[in-house]
């Protein structure tokens, strides 16, 4: 289940790495001092690789067909001749506009499956993940002030860690200048405003 | 503002007991002769703790608020010439928590609740304090013959338990 999830993945990787390698060759092609001879040897390089990646190359034109209808035109032509292939993979890399069309298009192509495989875990997943996020969003507004038992207006805290509204603490120090929670002896200059948003 | 504080703070009480309050207690605004609610005076009935003496009796207890609840505590009132140490012959509960001056020992603050005091006063009967009496009576009895201070209590507890 996970092999075949996750095959996709290295494919599209390794074609993003393979392009990173053809441009390393290509440098250092174009250092050589005669460009033809240079080419030559590239070509020589970029035959020998075709030919050890024949396999992985068979299984992305696979995909690409899957995936985009314009790859399957790519491909088409690199059955005609392997060079122009490299070429085009070359020329595909660099766009920075389709890369990430490409990645996202290849994460679906991975991600699909494993949740066709495995439906109820990952409905477990999404709803665990919800599911916690709640209560927070809930609780924050239930806070209720100990003086009023109402939820809290103007929250404020004190010296001692407290959290009260604003006009019950007013009071409550005019009245007993002691917290309303712990009768820690309290001043106005200790209370003050707290702002959660 | 503060007559208004208690007035909202009072209905809040309410609804929280409403929701949820100690088994077997029993705390409702009075009602007044026209019909209308009271919340500044609440009724209650407090049952005596199982396993001690005054199990069986459910023992009535008047809250009176004032205006600058919660910052004042409540006065708690049994019926006038309830036998306990700290009642005062009036019915008034001499209790720390009840007690809001800081030079007597007062041990009020204004986040206890209802159920809260009705529960501290329940431990008071069973608890009773003997550095602090309220009342002649029990007290000269209480001095004497703890046995007998008992036996009044456990009287008083059948008297209670029948209304």
């Amino acid at each position: 289940m996970a092999a075949t999830a996750a095959r996709p993945v290295p494919v599209v990787l390794h074609d993003d790495d393979e392009c990173a390698e053809h441009q390393e060759n290509r440098r250092q092609d174009g250092a050589g001092p005669a460009t033809e001879t240079g080419s030559s040897r590239g070509t020589s390089r970029q035959q020998q690789r075709q030919e050890q990646q024949g396999p992985s190359r068979k299984r992305r034109r696979g995909q690409r067909e899957n995936s985009k209808a314009v790859c399957v035109d790519l491909t088409s032509l690199s059955d005609s001749d392997p060079d122009e292939v490299q070429c085009i993979l070359d020329r595909r890399a660099p766009p920075r506009a389709q890369r990430p069309v490409l990645a996202s298009s290849s994460q679906q192509g991975c991600l699909l499956p494993q949740q066709q495989v495995n439906p109820g875990k990952s409905i477990a997943a999404s709803s665990a993940s919800a599911l916690p996020a709640l209560p927070p969003a809930s609780a924050e507004p239930g806070i209720k002030c100990p003086v009023c038992l109402d939820p809290i207006t103007q929250m404020s805290t004190t010296h001692c860690g407290h959290v009260f509204c604003m006009p019950c603490i007013k009071d409550c120090i005019k009245a007993q200048k002691r917290c309303p929670k712990c009768r820690k002896a309290l001043t106005m200059k200790q209370v003050h405003r707290v702002f959660l948003e | 503002m503060a007559a208004h504080l208690a007035q909202q703070r009072l209905k809040e009480e309410r609804s929280h007991w409403k929701k949820n309050h100690p088994h077997g207690f029993v705390a409702k605004p009075s009602v007044r002769k026209d019909g209308s609610m009271d919340l500044m005076k609440w009724d209650c009935l407090i049952p005596g703790k199982a396993d001690t003496i005054w199990e069986g009796g459910r023992y009535p207890v008047t809250l009176e608020f004032s205006t600058n609840y919660p910052n004042k505590a409540p006065v708690a009132r049994f019926p006038q010439g309830f036998f306990h140490l700290n009642v005062y012959p009036d019915g008034h509960v001499c209790l720390s928590i009840l007690n809001d001056d800081p030079d007597l020992a007062g041990e009020w603050k204004p986040s206890i609740s209802i159920p809260q005091i009705l529960l501290g006063i329940q431990n008071l009967l069973d608890e009773e304090n003997a550095q602090s009496p309220a009342q002649a009576r029990a007290f000269e009895v209480y001095r004497t013959s703890k046995a007998e201070y008992n036996r009044l209590v456990s009287i008083q507890a059948r008297k209670y338990a029948a209304e």
